[in-house]
């Protein structure tokens, strides 16, 4: 109870703390509109966010660890896991060995808030909990990991398409790759592919082959798009051919593509919501049922031959969910 | 070699030949022959059928029933399918490549050397069956002998049509019209699978999800009454 009174203490006056620093903020930001009409600029121009303080020392945290860590080469191997993400490969977010030990620190953070919970709430935790919870929190990032370059790539996808049109605009111009490249790179502005770009146009000003630097613009954001571009591009400076032309159908050939995804997505969320829908009706009758005459199942588990039957529906489901699964894949692009 | 000897005695001429002909379509080389895979099916069809046996009083049925949805799914699961699947990624294959060849033949006007110059420069299945052929008749044969080796291992009609008006066009000016031609056809026919392809997913998913959810609504509903019944 003790331990209690003095959680909730320390967490209110943390409240009260993070309240009055919000007004004082508050007050700031109305001094400062105030000001702007008499000074030349702002007050706090300069400053960056806390957020950004704390993630730029956290990130400056994560890269002296990763220079001292002991066994440094397998922990690397073991970081290539990661190195196929796209996310990790940009250069302002963290690396995959970095990755690796935001990790190692999460199930570290999560053990001693196990021990502080066991403390604070007097609970008996044995061993195994904290293996189950290390697993657990040492797994969750991956996760996270899994959705965020889920959208990373969309929005990737959906950059590379315009980065393919705007390329095939530049060949209007000149058949020159050179001069196209950098023509794109002029005109691109916030984009996640700039860093790409600028090292695909400093590839080829340092005279690399065109096959060799679209293959290192692909190993960057690794998505079929960017495969598709460097095959073409390759296919083009293998035969000599004019890129204008082949630019033209790598376009046509991505947005036939597209369309068809697109009529595909539509007919599969259309049989997706049916057969979910299908899929929950035996469930919803076994709940009205069990509400509804909670005696009448008691043989289905106190009997051998009852568990066999809930042990043959079981089976039935999971047939009925790897068809399903078989049928939609069938219609893939 | 007794496996082979096995295979060759009990099954037709008719059938080896046909699942030969399913096995190189579907693009795999050495890995399994024909004997390998019709032995396997067999001793896997008795295997599943003496177990089905064990079942008391209608293991014959149910064993024989098992057995036959085994012999004839196996085809289809590893050699129908898979050739399917293939023939779809085939002809995006073969639309890239009548892009190439189209930009290749503006440079070069001999079709030997634009298709051997377009199949160095993409890397795909198409392009590696091709080489292959180039490969094998390179010195010696024509475009005869290069479209039988094609022929062995593409199962798809429209594919080998193109390579065919290709081979025997005797008309130079003619390729850049014939390959717009085939491009838009085959465009039209990729869309035409895929939608037909759809059409029989809506089918097959909605009448599966039905007739699943009716067996298992019944068994949750009948299972506990029947088995009152029968422990009376």
């Amino acid at each position: 109870m003790q331990a209690l009174i003095i959680t909730q203490t320390i967490f209110s006056v943390l409240l009260v703390i993070v309240i009055l620093f919000l007004m004082r903020q508050r007050r700031i930001a109305k001094y400062e509109k105030r000001f702007s009409y008499f000074s030349l600029a702002s007050v706090y121009t300069d400053k960056i966010s806390i957020s950004d303080s704390f993630w730029q020392d956290f990130r400056l945290l994560l890269k002296k660890i990763s220079r001292k860590l002991p066994f440094l080469p397998f922990f690397e191997k073991w970081s290539s896991l990661y190195e196929n993400y796209n996310i990790l490969r940009q250069k302002e977010k963290i690396n995959a060995l970095e990755f690796l030990i935001l990790k190692f620190l999460i199930a570290i953070y999560f053990l001693i808030f196990l021990v502080l919970i066991q403390i604070l709430g007097k609970l008996n935790f044995q061993g195994y909990h904290y293996l189950i919870g290390f697993a657990f929190s040492f797994t969750l990032p991956n996760l996270f990991l899994l959705v965020l370059e889920y959208f990373w790539n969309q929005k990737l996808n959906k950059q590379g398409l315009c980065f393919i049109l705007e390329l095939n605009d530049a060949f209007k111009q000149n058949d020159s790759v050179k001069l196209a490249v950098a023509n794109v790179l002029k005109r691109t502005n916030n984009n996640l592919l700039k860093a790409s770009i600028e090292q695909l146009d400093n590839d080829l000003a340092y005279g690399l082959e065109i096959d060799k630097a679209f293959w290192r613009f692909y190993l960057q954001n690794h998505i079929p798009i960017f495969y598709k571009l460097y095959q073409y591009m390759k296919a083009c400076y293998v035969i000599d051919g004019s890129y204008k032309t082949s630019l033209y159908y790598l376009k046509k050939n991505l947005f036939q593509k597209e369309a068809l995804k697109q009529e595909y997505i539509a007919h599969f969320h259309f049989v997706k919501i049916i057969c979910f829908g299908l899929f929950i009706i035996p469930f919803l009758l076994l709940v009205w049922l069990y509400f509804s005459f909670s005696d009448y199942f008691n043989i289905m588990y106190t009997h051998p031959l009852g568990i066999l039957s809930i042990i043959f529906i079981l089976l039935l489901y999971i047939l009925y969910y790897l068809l399903l699964r078989f049928i939609m894949e069938d219609g893939k692009l | 070699m007794n496996g082979v000897f096995f295979a060759k005695k009990l099954f037709s001429k008719k059938s080896q030949e046909r699942i030969k002909k399913k096995l190189m379509a579907t693009g795999v080389k050495d890995s399994i022959t024909n004997y390998e895979f019709l032995n396997v099916r067999l001793i896997l069809v008795i295997l599943i059928f003496m177990v089905c046996l064990l079942i008391p009083k209608i293991g014959f049925i149910v064993g024989f029933s098992f057995a036959f949805f085994f012999y004839w799914g196996m085809e289809y699961l590893f050699l129908d399918f898979p050739i399917n699947k293939r023939n779809e990624r085939l002809e995006w294959e073969l639309l890239e490549f009548l892009e190439m060849l189209d930009l290749a033949l503006v440079k070069k006007n001999n079709l030997l050397e634009a298709l051997q110059s377009v199949s160095a420069s993409l890397d795909n299945d198409l392009m590696i069956i091709l080489k292959d052929a180039f490969q094998k008749y390179e010195l010696k044969g024509s475009f005869e002998d290069i479209f039988k080796e094609l022929e062995t291992k593409i199962d798809n009609d429209f594919i080998l049509s193109v390579f065919k008006s290709l081979f025997w066009n005797t008309n130079g000016d003619m390729y850049h019209e014939i390959i717009t031609e085939y491009m838009d056809d085959l465009y039209g026919r990729i869309v035409i699978n895929k939608r037909k392809q759809w059409n029989q997913m809506l089918i097959k998913g909605i009448g599966v999800a039905i007739f699943f959810s009716l067996i298992i609504s019944i068994l949750l509903i009948l299972a506990p009454y029947l088995l009152k019944m029968v422990l009376n």
